[in-house]
């Protein structure tokens, strides 16, 4: 496998190699530190952080194919390193149900119509609570799976599962019975 | 799947759309340039080299700078090398004594520092009651002047699986840090943290030797230049500067390169390279030197050399059809027609690189286009071999293969004297 090769020679501190393992996947990287930080400057300086961690921690990657998933791990944690560092954000542990501070930053203009009424995903995602929200935002818009979400939020797989159910049921709750099954 | 899960499927489609900034590649690649070098480790292994032959005798060796370290650290015995063992039976190093608690409820302890001016080695233990994971925690020490990385470490774990008592190497420290930096990660590097704690440079240990060398060797794609022998208690270190073309194409590295003092070899623990204007600096490793010293030699062993061979070897199309080229084994594994072309397997020893391979069929010759996959496999009497997929962009199969020349460990028997107090005949 391509990937396995290249983790291997960034293993063995091939700069180029781990170069180029990100640049494939450059874009999701991207809107993944873009959805934390807000704005294209600081999702950039998250990735340069990242790249650099990388770096230095890829000889402790053990599964080799898991590079992606791991080291998107790695970005949202520095994400929300450098986050608590501008104190942009409370950390997830103190949130609560009440706590509703929308983390994702999507161009508000786009919208999806559903029926009649003009959606807005961004709308939609503020009322539910921080930690529903990140689950659900790295499930459906980034594609990452459970195992993945749980390492980056730091919980249990059950609780993910938990926050995206409740979150989604929430939504459809708060904005009607289109959305029912 | 519902209508929302829909609705969320499209927007994240849309979310596609979204396109990181051209410049973004351009600024990764500097930011991982501007990094320093990791080192390339080849780690001693710890406990076999303990267990292995003492090199060194300690009978008369008496050392009074270092009697800081109030009380001996326990638990460490089976990861000490013999010279760790007897620096803590001195007391060298001071203590940290901090602890730290990880997100999982993991208690990380810091119990001692060792530090002289090839390296500093950190004692810790890991404690959890739900089980610990052996992994690597540190990445470096921080400090005043000081941007010491994590090179080696060992660890181990009791029988519970609840204890890890670990010691990890880093580069030297400052005399001039008051205190360090450690960061460390954890959870197979995801979660990282630090922890500062004071540090006194004065009770570092110290240097036994130090000299110059300035001395060249000859070998055949370029010269070696070996600059300068620190030898403190916890290591010796050759400092070189290789300015070999083919220095990386095999994986001996330094290795070849011993250390003889009173006319016995120093063990060698490891070492390392990292890429400098015009060619490399590289750094070896040895024990720490016996206290009596006489005579004292660097002998460039092995070293990578090239033969040009221009051999034509006619194939067989029998699996692991075996060759002598140079005195080096080759082994034609097998030869396959694939969708991509011919695909040929070739075994050699791990420190041979075939240049210039081609296949000829009925006169035609084809260049090597890519090595598909390479391995490093055990032989049946314990060797190691490596073995590659070579492809080839043609549709017929080879009537021979042809080789350029080869890239190998080469025996060079190179001698450089650095002490010779003993001009009469040697022995004991």
């Amino acid at each position: 496998m391509r990937v396995v090769r290249l983790v291997k020679k960034a293993k063995k501190g091939n700069k180029g190699a781990l170069l180029q393992l990100i640049s494939e996947q450059q874009d999701a990287y991207y809107r993944l530190a873009l959805t934390y930080m807000g704005n294209s400057h600081d999702a950039m300086d998250a990735m340069e952080d990242m790249i650099v961690s990388l770096y230095h921690s890829i000889p402790q990657l053990k599964k080799e194919d898991a590079f992606y998933s791991w080291s998107k791990t790695i970005l949202v944690n520095r994400c929300k390193k450098l986050l608590q560092k501008k104190n942009k954000i409370v950390p997830m542990e103190n949130t609560n149900e009440s706590f509703e501070k929308p983390i994702i930053t999507t161009d508000a203009t786009n919208s999806f119509t559903q029926t009649e009424q003009r959606m807005d995903l961004k709308d939609m995602l503020s009322t539910l609570n921080a930690n529903q929200q990140e689950a659900i935002e790295l499930k459906y818009l980034h594609d990452l799976d459970l195992q993945t979400i749980a390492d980056m939020t730091n919980v249990s797989i059950g609780t993910v599962k938990s926050r995206i159910f409740q979150g989604l049921k929430k939504m459809r709750e708060q904005f009607g019975g289109e959305w029912n099954e | 799947m519902n209508e929302l899960e829909k609705y969320l499927e499209k927007e994240s489609e849309r979310l596609k759309n979204n396109k990181a900034p051209e410049e973004l590649n351009e600024r990764l690649r500097v930011a991982l340039e501007q990094t320093p070098p990791r080192r390339k480790n080849k780690a001693p292994k710890w406990i076999a080299v303990a267990a292995a032959i003492m090199l060194l005798s300690f009978v008369s060796y008496n050392y009074n700078a270092f009697a800081y370290f109030g009380k001996k650290l326990l638990g460490y015995d089976e990861l000490m090398t013999e010279t760790l063992a007897q620096l803590n039976e001195e007391g060298g190093g001071q203590s940290i004594e901090k602890k730290v608690i990880l997100s999982d409820g993991t208690e990380l302890y810091l119990d001692a520092l060792l530090t002289d001016e090839n390296q500093s080695i950190l004692y810790y233990t890991v404690k959890n009651s739900k089980g610990v994971v052996e992994e690597s925690y540190f990445d470096r020490l921080r400090g005043s002047w000081t941007k010491a990385f994590a090179t080696y470490g060992t660890s181990s774990k009791n029988e519970e699986g609840t204890e890890i008592k670990g010691i990890q190497a880093f580069e030297a420290v400052s005399p001039f840090a008051k205190e360090l930096t450690l960061e460390y990660r954890y959870n197979e590097g995801t979660e990282q943290e630090e922890i500062t704690f004071p540090y006194n440079p004065k009770l570092a240990m110290q240097t036994e030797l130090k000299q110059s060398i300035r001395k060249k060797v000859h070998v055949d794609q370029g010269t070696i230049r070996f600059d300068s022998i620190t030898a403190t208690p916890s290591r010796t270190t050759i400092q070189a500067k290789v300015n070999v073309n083919n220095f990386d194409r095999i994986q001996l590295g330094g290795g070849g390169v011993q250390l003889l003092a009173n006319g016995e070899p120093v063990e060698l623990t490891g070492s390392s390279s990292k890429s400098a204007i015009f060619g490399q600096d590289i750094e070896i490793y040895f024990d720490r030197l016996p206290a009596k010293i006489d005579t004292l030699e660097i002998v460039v062993d092995k070293f990578v050399g090239y033969q040009t061979l221009n051999e034509a070897i006619a194939v067989s199309g029998d699996d692991d059809q075996s060759e002598e080229i140079h005195g080096k084994e080759l082994i034609i594994r097998k030869i396959e027609k694939t969708m991509e072309g011919i695909q040929v397997t070739i075994a050699t020893e791990q420190d041979v690189l075939l240049e210039g391979v081609s296949i000829q069929t009925k006169g035609k010759s084809t260049p090597l286009h890519t090595t598909l996959r390479a391995d490093l496999l055990d032989g049946e009497n314990g060797e190691t071999y490596s073995e590659r997929v070579l492809l080839f962009n043609t549709d017929d199969l080879p009537d021979t293969l042809s080789i350029e020349g080869m890239h190998y460990a080469k025996s060079y028997g190179e001698h450089i004297q650095l002490i010779d107090k003993k001009k009469t005949v040697e022995g004991n």
